[in-house]
C-alpha cells in the first residue's frame, strides 16, 4: 500500500474527520479526480455520521453525505489494527 | 507586394537554373556605380543562397497581405521593402568587392529602416534600431578593411582575381583578412558575442520583416565566410576553422540555452537563430578544418551539412517568425506568460507552428533532422583522426550538437506547451480568431516544406552538394550516395528518410489502434487537477517562466538571473505583509559584461571629449603644435 502525492494516481481515498463547508468542494473534487475504480473508506466516527461535530455550525455533514463511501471504519478513535485489518481486507492481501 | 513577388521569381528562376545547369550567370556594367563599375557574377554556392532568399522573400510578401502592421503599410517601407528583399537576392551574386559593399550596406540601411517601422508605436523600437545599426556598421566596416586589404594586396577589386591570388598572398594579410570577415560576417549572421542586436531587434521588427532577417538575410554572413574562407582564399591553417567552430560552438550553446529561458515568443526564436546559425558555423568550421587537413570527401559533407541547415533553418524559421506575428495580431500579446489555447482558436496557424516547431526540435520525420545527423556524422567520421586539432573540436562538436538539442527540445515544449495549448491565460488570447488564408499560408506552405524535404530530402540534396563542391572548388567524387536514402560513401552512416517517416507512421497508426482496443466502456471527463481549490483559473496554469525555473537554476552562474522581492509590511504590526511583488529578469550576459562597459566607456570619452574644445584659442594652437609634433615623430 503506497501513498500517492496526487488522486490521479490513487486507487481510493481515506477521509478522516467530519466534512466542513470550506473542505466540502475540495473533497469532491478530489473524488472526481481519482479514476475509477475507486474505493472511499472513511475513518473514525467524526468520518462516519460526524461523532462529537454532530450539529456545529461549520460541519456540511459526515464524508458520506458528500460522497459515497464504500467502506467505514468505527470507534473514536478507532484502534490501529481495525484500519490495518479493514484496509489489509480492501487491498486484499 | 507585386514588385518583391515578381523579384523572387526572377531570382528564384535564375537560381534554379544555375544550380541545375552549374553555369554561372553574369551581368556587368561600368554605368551603375562609378569608378567601381557593377558586376555580378552568381555561381552555384550564391544560386543556393538566393533561391533561399526568393522563397523566404516570396512567403514574406504574400503574408504581408493579411498583416495589420501599422508602420509597415507607410510610404517609406513600402518602398523599402522591395529593395530589401532585392538586396537580399543580389548580395550572394556580387563578384567584385565594389560591389559587394555597395549591395551589403543598401541591405543593411534598408533592413535598419525596416527595423523601425513601428517606432511610432513603441518605444522599443527605437531602442533596438540603435543597437542594430551600430552593430550592422561596426560589421560593415570590419568587412571594407577585410576585403579592401585583400583587394589592396591582390592587386585589383574582382573576387576572380582575388580568389586567383588569394593562396598565394603573404599569410598575415590571409589571416588578418579572414579573422575581420570572421567578424564582420559574424555580426550579420547573430554569432556569439556579436550576436546582441538579433534578440532585440527580431521581436521588434514587424513580422515579414523579422521573417525575411532571421531566415535569409542572418544567412548571409555564413555565406561570407564560405566565400570569403573558402573559395576567395581556398582554405587556410587549422585555426582559422577552430575559430569558427569555436565561435559556432559557443552561439549553439549561449543561444539554445536562453531561447529555452526566454517567455517572449519572438526574442525566443531569435535565440534559436543564434542557436542554428551557431551550428551551421560548426559544420562550416568542421569542413574547413577537414580540408585543412586533407580529409576532402569530409571537407564536402560537412559543408553540405552546414549548407542543408542553412536551407532548412531558412524555411522553418521563417514559418516560425510568420506563425508568431500571426499569433501577435490574433491575440495582441507576444509574451508566452499570456497566451494558451490556441490550438483550438486558431486551428489553422496553431498546428502550423507546431509542425515549424517541431522542425526546430530536429525530430524525424522533419526537415531539421536530416541537416543536423548529417552534421553529427560528418563530425563522428573525423574521428578517429592523426591531427591533433581534430582529435580535440570533433568530440567537443559533437557535445555541443548533443547540447544545444536537448535545450531546444526544452524550448520547443515551452513554446507549444505553454504558447499552443492549456487553457488561454490572457483576454487577448481567449477572444482571438484565426488570421486571414495569406498569413497562415504562408507559413504553413514553408511548414509543408520542412515535412516534404525531411521524407524526401533529395529534392534539395543535389543543388546543396553542387553549391558546397563549387566553394570548395572540388571535383572530387560524390561523397554521399543519394536516392531515397543519404549514405556516406566509405563510411558506416545511412538514412533513409522516407523509410523512417513510413515507419512512424506505422507506428502511431499501431499506437493509436492499440489504445482504441485497450479503451472499454465510456470515457469520463474530470476537470484537470488543481490540488482541489474552489475556484481555480486560468492563471494558475503552468507558465513559462515556471518551465524554464529549473533550466535557470542549473545554469545559474552563466545566466545570473536578478531576483526582486518587494514586500510590503502593515504597519501596525512587521509581521502582517501587506503586499508582496516578485520580479525577475533575464538579461544577456554578454551585454551585460561586454557592451555596458563598452557603451559607458565611450559615453565617458565623449564626456571628456566635449570638454577639449573650450573656446581658448590658446588650447587650440597647443592641439595644433601637439598635433605637428606628433605627425613629425611618426614619419622620421
Amino acid at each position: 500500500m503506497r501513498l500517492e502525492a496526487s488522486p490521479r494516481h490513487a486507487d481510493g481515498l481515506l477521509v478522516t474527520g467530519p466534512v466542513t463547508h470550506n473542505m466540502a468542494v475540495p473533497l469532491r473534487k478530489t473524488y472526481e479526480a481519482v479514476p475509477e475504480p475507486r474505493v472511499v473508506i472513511s475513518v473514525g466516527d467524526c468520518a462516519c455520521d460526524r461523532g462529537v461535530f454532530r450539529g456545529a455550525y461549520g460541519v456540511a455533514g459526515a464524508v458520506s453525505d458528500i460522497v459515497p463511501v464504500d467502506v467505514e471504519i468505527r470507534g473514536c478513535p478507532p484502534d490501529p489494527e481495525t484500519i490495518i485489518s479493514v484496509l489489509r481486507r480492501v487491498a486484499g492481501r | 507586394m507585386a514588385l518583391t513577388f515578381v523579384a523572387c521569381l526572377l531570382g528564384f528562376l535564375v537560381a534554379a537554373r544555375v544550380l541545375s545547369g552549374g553555369v554561372p550567370a553574369t551581368f556587368h556594367t561600368a554605368r551603375l556605380l562609378p569608378l567601381l563599375g557593377f558586376s555580378l557574377r552568381l555561381d552555384r554556392l550564391g544560386a543556393l543562397f538566393v533561391a533561399v532568399a526568393a522563397g523566404v522573400g516570396a512567403c514574406a510578401s504574400v503574408f504581408r497581405l493579411g498583416y495589420r502592421g501599422h508602420g509597415l503599410a507607410s510610404r517609406t517601407a513600402s518602398f523599402v521593402f522591395p529593395l530589401f528583399v532585392t538586396m537580399l537576392l543580389l548580395v550572394p551574386a556580387a563578384s567584385s568587392v565594389g560591389t559587394f559593399l555597395f549591395l551589403w550596406e543598401l541591405m543593411a540601411v534598408s533592413s535598419l529602416l525596416l527595423v523601425l517601422a513601428d517606432h511610432r508605436q513603441r518605444d522599443e523600437v527605437q531602442r533596438a534600431a540603435q543597437w542594430y545599426g551600430v552593430m550592422t556598421q561596426f560589421g560593415a566596416v570590419v568587412l571594407l578593411l577585410s576585403l579592401v586589404l585583400l583587394a589592396t594586396h591582390a592587386g585589383g577589386q574582382s573576387f576572380a582575381l582575388i580568389s586567383a591570388r588569394g593562396p598565394h598572398l603573404a599569410p598575415w594579410v590571409r589571416s588578418v583578412a579572414f579573422v575581420l570577415a570572421v567578424v564582420g560576417f559574424g555580426s550579420k549572421a547573430g554569432a556569439v558575442p556579436l550576436h546582441v542586436w538579433l534578440p532585440r531587434a527580431h521581436p521588434e521588427a514587424p513580422g515579414p520583416v523579422s521573417a525575411l532577417m532571421s531566415a535569409a538575410m542572418v544567412n548571409l554572413g555564413v555565406y561570407g565566410i564560405v566565400r570569403v574562407g573558402d573559395t576567395i582564399l581556398g582554405g587556410g591553417p587549422p585555426w582559422w576553422w577552430l575559430l569558427v567552430m569555436a565561435i559556432g560552438g559557443l552561439s549553439a550553446v549561449f543561444g539554445s540555452l536562453h531561447s529555452s529561458t526566454s517567455t517572449d515568443l519572438k526574442r525566443l526564436l531569435a535565440y534559436s537563430t543564434t542557436d542554428n546559425v551557431g551550428l551551421i558555423f560548426l559544420g562550416v568550421g568542421a569542413s574547413g578544418l577537414f580540408a585543412s587537413t586533407g580529409h576532402h570527401a569530409l571537407a564536402v559533407v560537412a559543408l553540405v551539412a552546414a549548407l542543408l541547415h542553412v536551407v532548412f533553418h531558412s524555411i522553418f524559421k521563417c514559418s516560425l517568425f510568420l506563425s508568431a506575428s500571426s499569433i501577435q495580431q490574433a491575440t495582441g500579446e507576444r509574451d508566452l506568460d499570456q497566451l494558451g489555447g490556441l490550438m483550438t482558436r486558431l486551428p489553422r496557424s496553431g498546428p502550423v507552428f507546431v509542425i515549424a516547431a517541431l522542425t526546430l526540435a530536429a525530430l524525424p520525420p522533419m526537415c531539421g533532422f536530416v541537416s543536423e545527423w548529417l552534421l553529427l556524422q560528418s563530425m563522428l567520421h573525423g574521428l578517429p583522426s592523426a591531427s591533433v586539432p581534430l582529435e580535440v573540436a570533433m568530440p567537443l562538436g559533437v557535445t555541443v550538437l548533443a547540447l544545444a538539442g536537448g535545450l531546444t527540445a526544452a524550448t520547443v515544449v515551452k513554446a507549444v506547451g505553454v504558447g499552443l495549448l492549456g487553457q488561454p491565460r490572457s483576454e487577448g488570447a481567449a477572444g482571438s480568431a484565426e488570421v486571414p488564408v495569406t498569413m497562415w499560408g504562408a507559413a504553413g506552405l514553408m511548414a509543408l516544406l520542412c515535412a516534404v524535404f525531411g521524407v524526401a530530402p533529395f529534392l534539395v540534396l543535389p543543388a546543396v552538394v553542387g553549391a558546397a563542391r563549387s566553394g570548395l572548388g572540388y571535383g572530387a567524387a560524390h561523397p554521399l550516395a543519394q536516392g531515397w536514402s543519404i549514405g556516406l560513401a566509405g563510411g558506416h552512416g545511412l538514412l533513409a528518410p522516407g523509410l523512417l517517416a513510413a515507419g512512424l507512421v506505422v507506428a502511431a497508426a499501431g499506437a493509436a489502434g492499440l489504445r482504441r482496443i485497450g479503451q472499454r466502456g465510456t470515457v469520463r471527463r474530470a476537470e484537470a487537477w488543481g490540488c482541489g481549490r474552489q475556484v481555480q483559473t486560468a492563471r494558475m496554469q503552468y507558465t513559462a517562466t515556471s518551465f524554464a525555473e529549473p533550466l535557470v537554476r542549473v545554469f545559474d552562474d552563466v545566466l545570473a538571473p536578478a531576483h526582486d522581492l518587494d514586500v510590503s509590511h502593515s504597519a501596525e504590526s512587521h509581521y502582517y505583509v501587506e503586499s508582496a511583488a516578485f520580479h525577475t529578469a533575464l538579461d544577456d550576459a554578454f551585454e551585460r559584461h561586454g557592451y555596458r562597459p563598452l557603451s559607458e566607456g565611450l559615453s565617458w570619452w565623449g564626456r571628456l571629449a566635449r570638454r577639449m574644445p573650450n573656446g581658448s584659442v590658446h588650447r587650440y594652437l597647443g592641439f595644433g603644435l601637439v598635433a605637428l609634433v606628433v605627425v613629425l615623430v611618426v614619419v622620421a
